[in-house]
């Protein structure tokens, strides 16, 4: 297939805005897995869409939010509390697990007992067969259990402590998002600057890796110049910055270790 | 972009999995404006409106575990609930026959106002200088496809354009839009 024939149809506008027939869809996405040009292609899109829609954005009445609010606790509230099982999260129905009632065995007293020994052997070894069975499968269970963990635990390091959560929560911080530039297009940097203090943080800085001796450092762009904001390290920590009056816009580069005191590489991110 | 991003996609999409208020605060903080916008001009109305954003959080809130990040953004998803709920409801029996009470005269009062935007969200204002610079025919174009759910049939009989021509057409529009939030990006670029 050519990617870019396929981007030029305009199918992935269509895509986006919802117009593309189910076939197309299902194209679209299947191609959207297979190749990255097509995903950030679509991405793309959305985002000037996106831009479009905050650009006519309205403030909703003030209140509005503690009502929405209060009418989502009401309804999860009136739910009756399920009984869910542990591993898949899914409902269980408590009367379905009832075992079935055994039926009688009739029969001359030599042929029940013959036949009782016999049922007693097969369901020995049903049972024995079973166990074993029960014992492999919850064997590869705990070993499941153990990478799904391990799992856990790694995608948590990337999660945001309460103290990050709360300072981006706070109104006197405005946020912005720096986005990767040629070469890291996926990357993102979120930035947070306290409108009280000044002082600017880098929440999340998702680069690349710096090459040793080197370090990315943040220039706020205020009066149409350059100002240093400081080097960052990236780690899944907030960074505590210098200050910096309020910038036009925020930018990235890569310098040597410790910062330059004007900026010598290419624009590694950036975003107002 | 210029969006108010206080929290990456990923990690708001995990807090609403997890019924976490925070994440509603988040939600609502970043994306009510943007919706309301949305939802206004489609209704036209404030009553209908604040009703249809409480309905499109709800919708959100109740089916975030269907939202899959890998078919497009979590904005493009919400906004298609928050659209569709509107173009709905201005689809409605009730809504039309209320509409009908709207002297001609109140009609174009509101939207002169809707016009000035009086509402509007002050950290979208230097985004707004950009999308306005937008030729007034693609502008129109994504109203009717983006805002109003028109489809491609209905825009080539809006516009007396062929079918095929539609989905070239609304490219340019996108692209023309595209072009020039990178060359806001550009003028940045410069300084460097």
């Amino acid at each position: 297939m050519n990617i870019q024939e396929y981007i030029a149809s305009g199918v992935l506008e269509s895509y986006v805005l919802g117009l593309a027939s189910e076939k197309e869809v299902a194209e679209v996405e299947q191609f959207a897995l297979q190749y990255p040009e097509i995903k950030a292609e679509i991405r793309a899109i959305e985002d000037a869409l996106e831009s479009y829609a905050f650009a006519n954005a309205q403030t909703p009445p003030a209140g509005l939010e503690d009502k929405i609010w209060a009418q989502i606790e009401a309804e999860s509230n009136e739910k009756q509390t399920k009984v869910l099982d542990f591993e898949s999260g899914k409902e269980i129905d408590l009367d379905e697990k009832k075992p079935p009632k055994l039926t009688g065995f009739y029969g001359s007293y030599l042929r029940i007992a013959a036949s009782v020994a016999l049922l007693g052997s097969l369901l020995a070894n049903i049972y024995f067969a079973s166990q074993w069975k029960e014992a492999k499968s919850n064997l590869s269970l705990a070993v499941n259990e153990n990478i799904k963990l391990q799992k856990d635990i790694k995608s948590q390091e990337g999660m945001m402590k309460p103290s990050e959560v709360s300072l981006i929560m706070d109104p006197q911080i405005k946020m912005s998002k720096l986005v990767g530039q040629k070469g890291s297009e996926n990357s993102t940097v979120m930035l947070a600057w306290d409108t009280k203090t000044n002082k600017v943080y880098v929440v999340r800085g998702n680069l690349p890796t710096p090459p040793a001796g080197m370090q990315y450092q943040l220039w706020a762009i205020v009066d149409d110049k350059p100002v240093d904001a400081g080097v960052f390290d990236i780690k899944n920590n907030t960074q505590e910055l210098k200050k910096v009056p309020p910038a036009k816009a925020f930018a990235v580069t890569l310098e040597k270790q410790g910062g330059s005191p004007v900026p010598t590489s290419d624009i590694m991110a950036m975003g107002i | 972009m210029a969006r108010r991003i206080s929290i990456a996609e990923e990690e708001l999409v995990s807090l609403l999995k997890n019924k976490d208020q925070r994440g509603f605060n988040v939600l609502y903080n970043n994306y009510s404006g943007a919706l309301f916008g949305v939802i206004n001009k489609i209704v036209q109305s404030d009553d209908d409106a604040n009703d249809l954003l409480q309905d499109t959080f709800l919708k959100i809130w109740r089916n975030i575990d269907n939202y899959d990040s890998s078919k497009g953004s979590i904005f493009t998803w919400m906004m298609n609930i928050a659209r569709n709920l509107s173009i709905d409801k201005v689809r409605s029996a009730d809504f039309r026959d209320s509409s009908q009470n709207i002297s001609m005269e109140q009609n174009v009062i509101y939207q002169v106002d809707n016009e000035h935007q009086t509402l509007m969200d002050v950290d979208s204002i230097g985004l707004r200088k950009v999308v306005d610079n937008l030729k007034p025919e693609y502008r129109q174009l994504i109203e009717l496809v983006y805002y109003q759910g028109y489809t491609q049939a209905e825009v080539s009989e809006e516009y007396g354009i062929p079918l095929g021509t539609v989905k070239t057409r609304i490219k340019a529009a996108v692209g023309s839009l595209r072009a020039m939030l990178s060359g806001l990006w550009l003028v940045v670029a410069f300084l460097f």
